[in-house]
């Protein structure tokens, strides 16, 4: 193995990430490379130099008083609660995806359920339409809760159950409402 | 900053963070004492002016204050130096000037003659003053990414994983980047760090 690996061992051990077992392979090493010995010699060396030697400072009274102050008017401020502030973020995003796959299910689940309930499709056939238009339809507070959609060709109706409750319907309408697919 | 008290420190970052995050407003200059050193000395270094250091020292805690109840991971020293880099990134590019550390201040002298040092007896500092010129002006000297990398390694403490993080880049490009500084500095240091090891010795 090439030294400039082992270089990298010594910086990577120095700050503590140097697993064991490579910390033993860069221990043996060293005791055999007097190259690398130098090397690690001076390095530490530098860095202790550098670290004693670098411009230490302060930051200003002024500076820190600042800071101080920031920190408590933020601490004493309300504050925005969300719903996933609570959460660290790993946590954040199962929770996203669980949302996202929970709300596909319910989309998936109503799509089904919405095509099983639908009412049928109807051709409306003469008679029904003048009974809905002539008859049902000006009984509008009886009729409220009838949802007729695109109305010249084919006809959706909702709570058709309703119909059978409206006292004006005649049973021979109902017959025909029947056969129509309105009152089934 | 000893790479041992990293998981004591973490533990100690994330309890104060808790206590400001319920109120304890003195929790968080629990942390700004903690982090004040370390933080100001590798924005001091990377900028070479200490009134521009100031500057964004505070907007560093600003943001880090702004940000700080949606902070969520462990590592808030690396959070922090991030931040501290991105103010200085942010402060390089609206055209701010940046001085050197020779550059004469208002009494005449340089900011680097100004620095106090501590723990320094007034006979050992002339010849440490010097010394400290020559780190501070071989370490001005680096690329500014290698700088970074030794600054963050050196004042900031932090973990090469850590840098290769904040830099966004491999852990080998860091530690390349960090060799690379390192035979820099070995050549221009040459006879300091001689010097410190004869007296080790």
């Amino acid at each position: 193995m090439k030294c400039g690996r082992f270089e990298r061992w010594m910086l990577l051990a120095g700050s503590g990430e140097l697993p064991p077992r490579k910390r033993a392979r860069l221990k043996s090493h060293l005791a055999t490379c007097p190259r690398c010995a130098a090397y690690r010699e001076d390095v530490e060396l530098i860095l202790e130099t550098a670290g004693r030697g670098l411009p230490q400072a302060d930051p200003g009274p002024g500076v820190l008083a600042a800071v101080r102050r920031e920190a408590r008017n933020a601490a004493s401020r309300p504050r925005r609660k969300t719903l996933a502030a609570g959460f660290p973020p790993a946590m954040r995003r199962r929770r996203l995806v669980a949302l996202a796959a929970a709300m596909l299910i319910c989309a998936a689940v109503w799509h089904m359920t919405a095509r099983r309930d639908a009412p049928p499709d109807i051709v409306v056939s003469e008679t029904s339409r003048h009974i809905l238009e002539k008859e049902l339809l000006p009984a509008a507070d009886e009729v409220r809760e009838l949802t007729i959609i695109n109305w010249d060709e084919r006809t959706l109706v909702e709570r058709v159950s309703d119909l059978m409750l409206l006292d004006d319907v005649s049973p021979a309408e109902r017959e025909l409402m029947i056969l129509d697919g309105f009152a089934i | 900053m000893n790479d041992k008290t990293f998981p004591t420190m973490k533990e100690n970052d994330a309890e104060l963070l808790n206590q400001y995050r319920t109120g304890n407003a003195a929790a968080l200059e629990q942390i700004v004492e903690r982090y004040r050193r370390s933080l100001f000395g590798f924005i001091l270094n990377m900028t070479g002016n200490r009134e521009e250091a100031n500057d964004i020292f505070q907007e560093t805690w600003f943001r880090a204050i702004k940000n700080i109840h949606k902070y969520r991971h462990d590592n808030l020293a690396g959070w922090l130096f991030k931040i501290a880099r991105n103010c200085i990134i942010d402060r390089s590019r609206s055209g701010k000037k940046t001085v050197s550390l020779d550059s004469p201040g208002r009494t005449g002298a340089s900011l680097g003659d100004t620095v106090p040092c501590e723990g320094v007896s007034p006979s050992a500092e002339a010849g440490n003053r010097e010394t400290g010129r020559k780190i501070a002006d071989a370490v001005a000297a680096l690329p500014a990414r290698q700088r970074e990398v030794f600054l963050l390694r050196m004042e900031g403490g932090l973990p090469f994983r850590d840098i290769a993080a904040i830099q966004r880049v491999s852990i080998n490009t860091a530690l390349a980047r960090m060799q690379y500084a390192l035979a820099k500095l070995r050549h221009e240091l040459k006879d300091e760090y001689t010097m410190a090891g004869s007296m080790r010795t």
